[in-house]
Order: structure tokens, then C-alpha cells, then sequence
């Protein structure tokens, strides 16, 4: 349903990744580990059960409630993040909310851009931000 | 019996049992709406075409509002890590923490795609204070 990780791997702490591999294995027995893929199925509605033709309505529903998780699934992370560095004091509220005041100005003039690219699908990253550079 | 079902939700103490319930009844109705969706494609009158076009359009307008937030949440971290760059590897660390907690936490219940497919969720925002005017005034 959503990629696997966020940031590159060199950055994961070493538990996080350690499951990612065994998943497959385990596929069947779904008492051990259920992974989110598990669910495909049950939830989406293109997958076809018997051979039926394909029907490009059912595939954008899905293509659409994946692409929406994955977005709100970030912004609940970026979020958190961004909290708990105002509560651990490594950022100043003040500072935050103006780097965000910043940003948000920025993004909301290029929202042309962002318009463009969800009608070209051109780019299927972020277009304003990359954690995988360097 | 199913009303009994619904009352443990509230009453079990088990955090592993009470997942299974929610999880059950979110896979329950996401399934419907699925089955919703596969009827109400068969049954459609009208043109595949015209009906794509005009799913695609409001699709991409409630991305878009995702999208921005997302972008701006995204920017403002990149900033922060430009900023404070010895904070690098513990913000990017953090972030996959905290990604890999919601998805394991998606898994156990299907809470937001529920939600999602619902139509009413709302998404978490950082806490934001106003700017401080007197700041550099001096009393």
C-alpha cells in the first residue's frame, strides 16, 4: 500500500529495517506478520480474483486511496517531528513557526507547479523537499 | 451479536485485543466500500471515459490540499536540518521512527485508511505562536 521506508537506509535505527525482509516469508501465515500489502485484496478493487478485464475506474479509486495514505501517512510524520523538536527544545517556536510561515508562502505561489505535476505525473517525489540527497 | 462485539471495544484492556476489534470492523467496511465501488462501476450508465476524467480531476484537487501540506512540512524540516546540521541524523532517524510506528500502527488497525475512505479525516498539524512584535523593541 505505502513504501517501506521514508529516509535513506543509513539513517534508519537498526530495528526499524530489521522486519522489512522477512515479510515476504511469512506472507502466509498471517498470525505472525500481517503486513499492510496483506490487505491489498480485501480493500482494493481493480485486483482482479477470477481474470476479469481490467477497469480503469476501480484502478484510479486505488491508485487514489494508496496515493492518499502515503500523503497523509508523511504529514502525520513531518508533524511529529517537527512537534517534538519544539517540546526537546532543539528548535524555538518562534523560529519554527516562522520557517513554516516561509515555506507555506513559498509552496502556496508555486502551487501551479504542484497542480501541473499531478496532471503529468511527471515527478512522483516531493517536488519542494528530498531526504534521499547526499 | 455484533452489538456485543462493540461494547468490548470500550470495555477490553488489552491493547493487542482491542486492535483486532477496531482492525475487524475498519476491514469490514472497507471491504463494503469496495464492493460499493466494483457494483456501482458495473451498474454505471455512464461513458468509462467521462467518468475517469471527472474522478481524476477531484482526486487530483484532494491531493493537491495533501500535497501542500505535505510540501510545506517537508520544506520546513529540510530548513531545520540546513540550519542545524548536527541535527541531521537525529531528525532523519526520528522521521523514520515515527514512520515506521504509524505504518506498523496502520497495519494493526487500518485507522486512517478507514478514515480516508470515510471521507473525514483530518491530519495533524505542528503547533504554530504567533510572531512576537516586541521582540528586538526593547521595553
Amino acid at each position: 500500500m505505502i513504501p517501506e521506508t521514508l529516509v535513506p537506509a543509513c539513517f534508519h535505527i537498526s530495528a526499524a529495517e530489521q522486519n522489512a525482509g522477512k515479510a515476504e516469508n511469512n506472507a502466509n501465515s498471517s498470525q505472525s506478520k500481517t503486513t499492510l500489502e496483506d490487505y491489498e485484496p480485501e480493500i482494493l478493487a481493480a485486483i482482479s480474483h477470477n481474470g476479469q478485464s481490467r477497469n480503469m475506474l476501480l484502478e484510479e479509486r486505488d491508485r487514489h486511496l494508496k496515493d492518499q495514505l502515503f500523503r497523509v501517512v508523511k504529514i502525520e510524520t513531518f508533524a511529529r517531528v517537527l512537534n517534538d523538536l519544539q517540546i526537546e527544545g532543539e528548535i524555538d517556536a518562534q523560529t519554527l513557526s516562522q520557517i513554516i510561515e516561509e515555506k507555506t508562502d513559498k509552496i502556496n505561489e508555486a502551487g501551479n507547479e504542484i497542480w501541473l505535476n499531478l496532471i503529468t505525473r511527471e515527478k512522483t517525489s516531493a517536488l519542494f523537499y528530498d531526504f534521499q540527497a547526499e | 451479536m455484533k452489538e456485543v462485539e462493540n461494547n468490548n471495544v470500550y470495555l477490553t484492556l488489552d491493547d493487542r485485543n482491542s486492535d483486532e476489534v477496531i482492525l475487524k470492523h475498519n476491514l469490514d467496511a472497507l471491504a463494503n466500500a469496495r464492493n460499493a465501488a466494483i457494483e456501482e462501476t458495473a451498474k454505471a450508465l455512464v461513458s468509462i471515459p467521462a467518468a475517469l476524467v471527472r474522478m481524476k480531476w477531484q482526486n487530483r484537487r484532494e491531493i493537491y490540499a495533501w500535497q501542500v501540506k505535505e510540501e510545506i512540512y517537508g520544506a520546513a524540516l529540510m530548513e531545520v536540518i540546513a540550519r542545524n546540521p548536527q541535527l541531521k541524523e537525529k531528525i532523519l532517524a526520528h522521521i523514520e521512527a515515527s514512520y515506521q510506528h504509524l505504518r506498523a500502527r496502520e497495519t494493526a488497525t487500518l485507522r486512517l485508511t478507514r478514515k480516508l475512505s470515510d471521507g473525514d479525516f483530518h491530519s495533524a498539524s505542528v503547533n504554530i505562536v504567533a510572531r512576537d512584535e516586541n521582540a528586538g523593541k526593547g521595553m
